[in-house]
């Protein structure tokens, strides 16, 4: 670099100087979040459609050396695949009579479906973390596509992460087996509450931990484990892996076990992101889910309780621990009464637990 | 001038690799560190000044994109770049052996550190698996890497050698 050869400046000041220029970067980084927002997007503009392109011709490459290997198998995975796509309609046609008997009894209960219909929108992986530290990857699509900061985001019929930077154009996703995240959890076919934890050493084994289940909870190895009903950030119900290898933890109040997540991390290429978010979805039914009904038969359910977010707390905490959000919830239930007639703002809510 | 952006456009498509199509050549779920090749390169061929310059425009590129604040990779890359610039006054165009040594050394650090104030800090104290998960494939990927990746960029800085000597003249 030439205009430094002019003027003789000795490295270790130039090192110096830059080091306090790191010092000054991070703290104002953290101090002013949002107003650095601004860099990313740019650098996000200017090196997402580049990283598309790459990725493309990459991607492009490798698909054919690896099409042309696995032609031959694939056609005859192909006719496999297709007789059992016949059997499988069959058996469709039964579900949907279910289903709709289903819906009739529920409606009869004057439950509302637990498994709801979100809003989803498709995209397509276009870059990774270059550390091998963590976990995090950039989808090709952003704000235009209606995506938020907290979308969830599937994956092979399972959680895969959730959206934690949105920008013109691509999005930021961070996985749930990246180090840093946590997932409040629920066993299937019971309430029994758990934290997912994501560890990155772990998952080079293939699972990730499941902690913080209770110990009262006898959890039988290959359940599935969904996103609870009681997490702010994360839509209930959405599959996140199987229970294996359940023990108890040294402290003896909680179980500890391992997850086997159902998306295939290492090979990540679509994913599918929904819109809706969890803080402002609502859905029109009587009372949230089946199980506040089931656990809470006592509480009287007023009439327009739907429009009641059980979860409506502004914590942007990112680590939903299993211990706060099970008390967010409990108050959020206690205060629903008081706090239904007007907007119920979410920071109103908020001040108001807190009294609580 | 047209060594910054040489230099700028190196670190913008070591970055892109790095980012996307290394992925589909990840062995033991690890990719190799190539804005680390590319510091300690610079660090070697040019001294502490470049060294130090260029692993601050790979870090902070990495922050940027990657990093939830900005300076941690920035800090660590630049570090790097600087402490190998010591090696300069003992470096050979033709040594191959120097900048194994000095690949190995820094991704090692690197990760070592990134470990410490990432993991350790959290109360992730398991290093030892972390070491054999981690640490160690992505530096013998790396190390593997540099053997072709080192003799492109000194190629590059030849060429940029010459192309200045004939400006100059």
């Amino acid at each position: 670099m030439n205009f430094h050869d002019r003027k003789v400046i000795p490295p270790k000041y130039i090192y110096l100087f830059m080091t306090v220029i790191c010092i000054i970067m991070l703290l104002l980084s953290i101090v002013f979040e949002s107003r650095f927002s601004f860099l990313k997007s740019i650098t996000g503009t200017i090196v997402t459609p580049m990283q598309t392109g790459v990725n493309a011709a990459g991607s492009s490459l490798y698909l054919g050396v690896k099409n042309s290997k696995e032609k031959k198998a694939l056609l005859k995975e192909n006719k496999e695949l297709q007789a059992k796509l016949a059997e499988y309609k069959a058996k469709e046609k039964i579900y949907e009579q279910e289903k709709y008997e289903l819906k009739r009894l529920q409606e009869l209960l004057e439950l509302k479906e637990q498994y709801v219909e979100y809003n989803t929108i498709g995209a397509r992986v276009i870059s990774t973390d270059s550390t091998n530290w963590f976990y995090t990857f950039i989808i090709n699509k952003g704000e235009e596509d209606g995506i938020k900061v907290g979308c969830n985001v599937l994956a092979d019929g399972g959680l895969a992460g959730i959206v934690t930077e949105v920008g013109s154009g691509y999005s930021k996703v961070r996985a749930i087996i990246d180090d840093n995240s946590n997932v409040s959890a629920s066993i299937s076919g019971t309430d029994s509450l758990c934290t997912i934890s994501g560890d990155i050493s772990a998952m080079k084994q293939g699972y990730i931990h499941i902690n913080y289940i209770d110990k009262a909870d006898t959890i039988e190895e290959g359940s599935e484990i969904v996103t609870s009903h009681v997490s702010n950030k994360f839509l209930p119900g959405i599959l996140i892996g199987y229970v294996s290898d359940v023990v108890m933890d040294s402290n003896n109040l909680t179980q500890s076990a391992k997850c086997i997540p159902v998306v295939d991390f290492s090979n990540l290429t679509e994913v599918l992101v929904i819109t809706d978010l969890k803080k402002t979805y609502r859905t029109n039914s009587k009372s949230k889910n089946i199980y506040d009904s089931v656990t809470s038969p006592d509480t009287q359910v007023p009439e327009d309780t739907s429009e009641e977010d059980e979860t409506t707390t502004e914590n942007s905490d990112d680590n939903d621990t299993e211990a706060t959000t099970q008390e967010e919830n409990a108050d959020g239930e206690d205060t629903s009464e008081s706090s239904r007639e007007d907007g119920a703002l979410p920071d109103d809510r908020n001040e108001r637990e807190e009294q609580h | 001038m047209k060594r910054c952006i040489t230099i700028g456009i190196l670190i913008v498509v070591c970055f892109l690799l790095q980012s996307t199509v290394f992925h589909y050549i990840e062995l033991a779920g690890v990719v190799p560190n190539l804005l680390l090749i590319l510091t300690m390169s610079f660090g070697l061929m040019r001294g502490r000044k470049e060294g130090l310059l260029v692993g601050f425009f790979s870090g902070l590129l990495v922050d940027i994109y990657f990093g939830q604040v900005l300076g941690p990779y920035a800090f660590i890359y630049m570090t790097l770049g600087y402490g190998n610039g010591f090696f300069h006054r003992i470096y050979y165009v033709e040594d191959v052996l120097l900048p194994m040594f000095t690949i190995s050394v820094n991704d090692f650090l690197y990760n070592v550190i990134i470990y410490v104030f990432f993991f350790m800090l959290r109360n992730k104290l398991d290093f030892a698996e972390y070491l054999i998960e981690i640490i160690l494939p992505e530096m013998i990927y790396t190390i593997l890497i540099t053997l072709f990746f080192y003799k492109i960029l000194v190629r590059i800085n030849l060429r940029l050698k010459q192309v200045k000597e004939a400006d100059t003249i």
